[in-house]
């Protein structure tokens, strides 16, 4: 579960795996909790602090529901969705002058709906999924790709 | 454990500095558009005559549990349509830790702060930016995402405005929405 809201938990329908070049792979579990600091922080946080000594250089959403995936390379620019790849920095035409960057969140909702004053029901979802990369092109400007799933 | 969020309101006369509610409803379940400032109260007790407002509401959105970032809070009325003689107003956009809302006791008298028309319903994608911070609601430094653990949102109030022309009775039913990214 990634939230609670009201005692509604959150699904994780998608989660992750962070691939390292040393071979170290951190997967995320329905619980979202982290190993360093498992009463505060979700898994991500293990992935920032990890990538601190190693370089990240594939992060890949599994959909648990439906088996399907997608990965964005850091190495390449290269996305991914069921290892059909569609998308890539070798199609635009910038050189980045940095590494790539992860980009991962997932977008929340809360919704009240609110009748004469009176919350009659709250919907508290995960909207989608949101994976890409990051850098800096030549004149410093920041460029970012991400895709999302539901 | 797991992330967990709660909408929380603060009610009361202003305190402190930065100010703040002397009381906190932590986990409301229900935002009462009411003749009365305290939001534990009936709000059918307390009906909002013609011509007059609400009291303001200090919502707030309370974040805790295990979670790395919350960050691009929009907040917004995005369904629902309100009836003649009644209008929506809400805070503004939380664009810098200086535009945060400052809270003052709950009155029915309309509140000049409150800048954003909410009457009508949009996109969340068009709703009013919101901040956050560690420490409460009220607190300095708030910014567009944070790490704090716990962590607030700016305030969220809304003040249900009407004319003479407002129907009597419940008002229709409309949704507000709190949009953020969390990993």
């Amino acid at each position: 579960m990634s939230s609670i809201h009201n005692n509604k938990k959150l699904y994780l329908k998608w989660l992750f795996s962070a691939y390292f070049d040393n071979g170290k792979v951190i997967h995320q579990t329905s619980r979202d909790t982290s190993s360093i600091d498992p009463d505060k922080r979700s898994t991500f946080f293990d992935v920032l602090e990890y990538e601190k000594n190693a370089k990240l250089y594939l992060f890949e959403l599994h959909n648990r529901e439906t088996g399907e995936s997608c990965t964005v390379n850091l190495n390449t620019g290269e996305f991914k969705i069921n290892n059909s790849s569609y998308f890539s920095i070798a199609d635009q035409n910038f050189i980045p002058c940095n590494s790539l960057r992860l980009i991962y969140f997932r977008e929340t909702k809360v919704e009240s709906t609110v009748n004469s004053g009176i919350v009659t029901d709250e919907n508290f979802y995960i909207n989608r999924y949101f994976i890409g990369w990051q850098t800096n092109d030549q004149n410093g400007n920041n460029i970012q790709k991400t895709i999302s799933v539901k | 454990m797991a992330a967990t969020f709660a909408f929380d309101i603060d009610y009361g006369t202003q305190t402190g500095s930065p100010t703040r509610g002397t009381s906190t409803e932590a986990g409301a379940t229900e935002v009462n558009w009411q003749n009365n400032g305290d939001p534990t109260q009936v709000y059918s007790s307390n009906p909002i005559t013609a011509g007059n407002n609400s009291y303001d509401i200090w919502l707030f959105g309370h974040f805790s549990g295990t979670y790395n970032q919350i960050s691009a809070g929009l907040f917004a009325h995005t369904a629902g349509t309100l009836g003649t003689g009644l209008t929506l107003k809400g805070t503004p956009a939380c664009t810098g830790d200086g535009d945060r809302l400052l809270y003052t006791t709950p009155s029915a008298t309309a509140n000049a702060n409150l800048t954003t028309d909410m009457t009508t319903a949009i996109a969340i994608g068009s709703g009013v930016a919101v901040f956050f911070s560690g420490t409460g609601p009220y607190s300095t430094g708030k910014a567009s995402s944070t790490t704090a653990n716990p962590a607030y949102t700016n305030y969220l109030t809304t003040q249900l405005q009407t004319t003479g022309s407002a129907a009597a009775g419940d008002t229709a039913t409309v949704t507000l929405t709190l949009q953020y990214n969390e990993n």
